[in-house]
Order: structure tokens, then sequence, then C-alpha cells
């Protein structure tokens, strides 16, 4: 038998088990997530975010009725929640993804070569995906209220006026999430795998913006009777509350919690509505107003500095 | 200020990040970094083309990006159309159009949509655009999606895109790779007709595209620095060659038994190589060698441009040090 010729009985010619497979695959990934520290800690940060929202839920309901009992379900409060951020949701993940995704398709260099700026491809990707979803939330989000609510007469305006108050708090809103979602988009030019990031910073957000419980809820723990104060001079935080009692109350006059009542912990309830006593909607409008702009202002001026922090790092697009 | 350069660079140099981490070992800069473009400096002559040669990994694309301001340079200044790179960006970017082989498409538009995607982005010129599928006998595809485009096809789309913005310098990466022979001519003449009008900065491995479109060569060495620029046409006058002979001799050969079988070789280690400027050359080579017999195998193939370009370097070192030293 020639030396260069090996017996073809010496070995069995099968394939790997599957069992072999299975185990090279888990060392190998095992192998490779260790090199990608950062993502473990940022896949952390995600499961304490989790826990914090629904943590302050139990909290939330378990508080029961306080002085301001509620009139509605907290089904009907988590789908108020859900149905305000249809609005705002899509919009801001494809606008956080889209540089990544122009990246990959390779069109990024050309893009920056013909002085299209970064920031020009996020807000017209937010701009078309906030029409696309306006038009799911119309199609889906208020037939569905319609149905729960039994009534067709809550579809529409109840009255133009309670209408067009709610319109300047949503559109404020818009420009809010348009900020934060240029934000993480400019943050994908730097750090390649942003998808937990983005997660993360949507339902710090919620937690903050009203999704899962009342914002009032925070007052309720002792020493952190200023925080909705601070949180609803956030657009999306007075848009989600005065969507929220549109929609379930037919009433949109938010205003800035009284101080006074919060501090008093007379606020013990998870989830109901406050009666408010404080600032009129005409300063809801104008903080709402300056809030935006400024985080317009920001996040335009990241885009700019992390677009020349990465044309520097090479992490522009793919190579 | 008025220059009678289209590109000038100054020892440009660019380094990249090793890695991105928040927790690395590595606490030194110089640990962190890796530098691909290690001070180049050459300069282009208005109405002049250039074709960017030289091993993988030397930098040639990190250099064309840099000139085309995707990557900003950590060192060293350029000039392009008379503008800086670094101080009038926006001026640079108007005048050169950059086309990658990387770059790939929404798959659900189709040409036309593309193009005028394109087109609007960069205000360019749709006719132009036309003109070139036509020419390319693309035209049949201007309603059908890109996600059904072969490589080739492709390939022209991407070249489409650069173009149609009219550029003054188009910076093209390997552009004519998948395009089949034919349209390669095509192409080929379409960029030529243009002429001096429009400067190229190509990298391509292909001679005929070297030599059909370019008028030098920037010779790039692994480490990214430059080796030497070459004209392509006193390349062509000195080494006109097509064919490149391996002969493996049994033993060694001998310079003298070299120089009887044919004037042109190298030699490489203990092997030596002819040098043949059309295919009745490369025959008679061939018959030489083995009339003299003491062979173990001969191979041929057609010569890359790198190889003559390195042939000329060689044979002109001295004289190229020179030219150096007086520059500086
Ligand atoms: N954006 C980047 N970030 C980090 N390293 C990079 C980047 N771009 C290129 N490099 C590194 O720089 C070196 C040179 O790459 P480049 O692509 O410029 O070479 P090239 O001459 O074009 O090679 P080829 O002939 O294979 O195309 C390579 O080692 C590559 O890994
Ligand atoms: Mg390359």
């Amino acid at each position: 038998m020639s030396i260069f010729k090996r017996s073809p009985t010496t070995k069995d010619p099968r394939l790997s088990s599957i069992f072999d497979v299975t185990l090279a695959t888990v060392k190998r990934n095992l192998i490779t997530d260790w090199q990608y520290k950062s993502d473990i800690v940022i896949q952390f940060l995600w499961t304490v975010t989790n826990l914090v929202a629904y943590g302050f839920l139990g909290l939330s309901v378990g508080q029961g009725t306080g002085d301001f009992a509620p009139n509605y379900s907290f089904s009907l409060f988590l789908l108020s929640s859900s149905a305000f951020w249809t609005l705002f949701t899509g919009n801001y993940e494809e606008t956080a993804f889209c540089l990544r995704e122009e990246a990959a398709r390779g069109t990024m260099g050309y893009l920056v070569t013909n002085n299209v700026d970064t920031l020009g491809i996020m807000v017209g990707r937010y701009l078309s995906s906030s029409i696309k979803f306006l038009a799911i939330f119309l199609v889906t989000t208020i037939p569905t209220f319609a149905l729960i609510k039994g009534a067709a007469g809550n579809l529409l305006p109840h009255t133009a006026r309670e209408f067009f108050m709610l319109l300047p708090l949503v559109f404020f809103s818009y420009l809010f999430m348009m900020s934060i979602s240029v934000i993480m988009g400019s943050i994908s030019l730097l750090v390649k795998q942003t998808t937990t990031i983005v997660r993360i910073m949507l339902y710090l957000i919620r937690i903050v913006g009203g999704y899962f419980f009342m914002i009032e809820s925070f007052a309720a723990y002792g020493g952190l009777w200023w925080l909705p104060v601070v949180f609803v001079a956030l657009p999306i935080v007075s848009g989600q509350y005065a969507f929220r009692k549109y929609l379930i109350e037919h009433d949109t006059t938010v205003r800035f919690p009284d101080m006074q009542v919060i501090n008093d912990h007379r606020v013990k309830n998870g989830f109901a509505p406050l009666s408010f006593t404080g600032l009129n909607y005409g300063y809801m409008l104008l903080i709402n107003f300056v809030v935006s702009c400024l985080f317009l202002l920001g996040a335009f001026l990241i885009a700019k500095i992390l677009t020349q922090v990465a044309r520097r790092r090479g992490t522009i697009e793919f190579y | 200020m008025v220059r009678s350069e289209i590109i000038v660079s100054n020892g440009l140099i660019k380094e990249f990040p090793t890695s991105f981490t928040l927790f690395s070992k590595k606490k030194t800069q110089k640990e962190r970094k890796k530098r691909v473009l290690n001070g180049i400096s050459f300069d282009l002559p208005k109405g002049l083309s250039l074709a960017l040669l030289g091993p993988n990994g030397s930098g040639k694309t990190t250099l064309l990006k840099t000139l085309s301001t995707i990557y900003s340079p950590d060192g060293g200044e350029a000039f392009v159309c008379g503008y800086d790179i670094m101080k009038e960006t926006p001026e640079v970017r108007k005048r050169i159009s950059f086309v990658s082989p990387a770059m790939d498409f929404q798959k659900k538009l189709t040409l036309k949509q593309t193009i005028d995607f394109f087109v609007k982005v960069t205000n360019g010129d749709m006719a132009l655009a036309k003109e070139f599928i036509e020419e390319l006998q693309l035209d049949h595809l201007w309603h059908t999606k890109l996600e059904t485009f072969s490589e080739g096809q492709k390939a022209i789309t991407r070249l489409c895109v650069g173009l149609q913005k009219n550029p003054e310098i188009l910076f093209a990466d390997e552009p004519t790779n998948g395009i089949d022979f034919r349209r390669k001519q095509v192409v080929l003449d379409f960029l030529e007709k243009q002429g001096r009008e429009r400067t190229l900065v190509l990298v391509d491995h292909d001679p005929e595209v070297v030599d059909v479109l370019c008028d030098k060569i920037l010779l790039i060495a692994l480490g990214g620095t430059v080796k030497g620029m070459v004209d392509v046409a006193k390349l062509q006058s000195e080494f006109n060659y097509m064919y490149d002979i391996m002969l493996i001799p049994k033993g060694t050969i001998k310079k003298k038994e070299a120089e009887e079988i044919w004037p042109r070789y190298e030699m490489i280690g203990g092997m030596c190589r002819f040098f043949a400027s059309n295919r009745s050359e490369a025959t008679e080579i061939h018959e030489r060698i083995i009339q003299w017999g003491k062979f173990i195998d001969i191979k041929t193939s057609g010569i890359s441009i790198e190889d003559i370009t390195l042939l000329w370097l060689k044979k002109h070192e001295e004289e190229f040090e020179e030219k150096m030293l007086a520059e500086r």
C-alpha cells in the first residue's frame, strides 16, 4: 500500500454527531461572548432596567387606592400607555438603527462624501417612520379603544377644543423623541452593538414617562416628591399624561403636579389620575417648547461631534 | 490658493484604534493604535489619472477613503482640487465622488428609483447616468428591483452612482471587479472618452484598466508608505511585458545560461523568471528552455502590473533615491 494513500477504513467516515456540534458551538459562543465584555455589562443593565420597571409597577399596583381612587381599570391604563407609544416606538428604533443599516449596506461612505449629513439621514428616517407608525396607530389603536370602551364616541374629538389642546403636546413629544433617536443613532456610529442600549433607553423613558405607572408614584416614596415635577417637564411625559386623560377621561387639563400636594404625601395611590391644581396649560406648552428645543440642539451637536469621532476612529462605515 | 496639482498629499497619516472596548488592558496610546498610512506624500498634476497599487492590506482603500474625506487623517495634510481635506471638507466633497465595492443598495428599489435617489442627494446629472446605463446596455433593467441584479450589474450601478454626480475626481476602489470582459471594454471606453476632464484615482489590479485609464502609478508598500510613483507611459516603453515565464531548474541556473535563453530575466532565489512582450515571444522562450533542458518545471502567467512597476523601480532605484533626496 502506498504511503500516500490512507486506507479509508481507518476512520469512520460519518460526520460529527449533533452532540459534538452543540458542544463546539457552546464553546465558541462562550469564548466570543467573553471577548465582548462591554456587551455583558450592557445586558446586565438591561436586566436591571426591567427589574426597576416591573418592580415599581408591582409597588404601584400594590399601593391600592389612596386618596384619589382610580375610576378605571389598570388594564385600561396600560392600554393607553401602549397606544401612545405606538406613535413613538417604531420610529425611535428605526432611527436609532438607520445609520447602522446604511453602514451595513455600504452606502454610508458615499453619503458622507456627498455632504449628506448623518443628521439628515437620521431626521429623514425619523420623519418617514413617524408617518408609517401614525398610519399604523390610526388603524390599530383607535379601533381597539373604541371596542374596549364600547363606544365609538370616544374615538374622535369630544370637543374640538380638547383635541386641539392635545395636538401641540403630542407634537412636542415627537420633537423630543426625535432628539433621543438622533442621540442613539449617533452612538451607533461608535458602538456597533447598540440593540440593547437602544432598548434600555426606551425603557428608561417609559419608566420616567408614566408608561407602567403614574409618575406621581415616585412621590409616594419619601424623599422623591420632586421627581414627578421634574419628569413632567419632558414633553413625552406631559404628552403621555394628556393623551391618557384625553382618551380615558376626555380631559386634557395637564398641569404641573402641585408640589404641595405631593410633598404632603397625600398621593398614595399607584396609578390614579391626580386632580392637579398647579400651573396652567399655557405654561405647560412653553416649558415643552423650551425643553424640546434644548434637547434637539443637544442632539444635533452630539450627532455632529460623534460623526467627527467616527471619521477619526474609522468606524463610520464597515470595511 | 491656485495650484497646478489636483491632489497634493503631504505625509498623510491614518491610524485606527485596534479595539474599542470598555475594558482593555493595553493602556498606552501607542499600543492601542494601528498605523495604516505612514506618511504618504505625492502630487498628482491636473489632467492626469492615478492608479494605486500595492499588496493586500497596504492601505490603498484607506488612502482612498482618507482623500475622499470619509476618514479624517491623524497627521499630515492633503489638498484635493485645491482644497484642504481637513479645513475645507465641504468644498472637497462638492467635487469628488467615491465608489466602493462594498456599496450595496436598497434591494426593493428599482434601478431608476435608486439612481433617482442618488441624483437628488448629490444634485447630480440624470442625463449622464442615463447615457452610461444605455451605453452599458442595462437600460432594459431600468424598472427592475436591485435584488435581482448580478454582481457585475451591481458594479455598473455603483459606477453609475459615482459618475452621475459628474465629479472632478472619481475615486474608485476596484471598480471593474465582476464586470464581464465585453462590458469592461465599454466601461473603459466610456471613461476614456471623458479623458482629461475627469481625474480618476483607481485601485485596480487589471493591467489593462491601469494601462488605458491611468497616467501614473503610485506604488504603496506594506506598512502604508510610498514605494514610488511611475509614469505608465515610461513603464510601457521600458517594460512592455505581457507574460512571465517562471523556470524551476534542476539544481541551479547560471546567469550566463539564463542570458543565453532570453536577455530579459530576473533571478529569484534559485529560480529564473523571463519576461515576454507577446505570445510569440513567450512561445520562443518556452522552446529555448526546452532545448536547454535542465529544468523541473515551467510556469507561464500573465504578468501583474505591480510586478512591472516593481521591476521599473528596481531598475531606476538610484535615480529615484536621488530624486527623493533632492525633493527633501
Ligand atoms: N476602519 C478601519 N478600522 C480599523 N482597521 C482598519 C480599517 N480600515 C482598514 N483597516 C486596516 O488597515 C489595513 C489596511 O487596509 P486597507 O483596506 O486600506 O488595505 P488595502 O490596501 O485596500 O487592501 P486590499 O488590497 O486587500 O483591498 C488592514 O490591516 C485593515 O485591517
Ligand atoms: Mg482595498
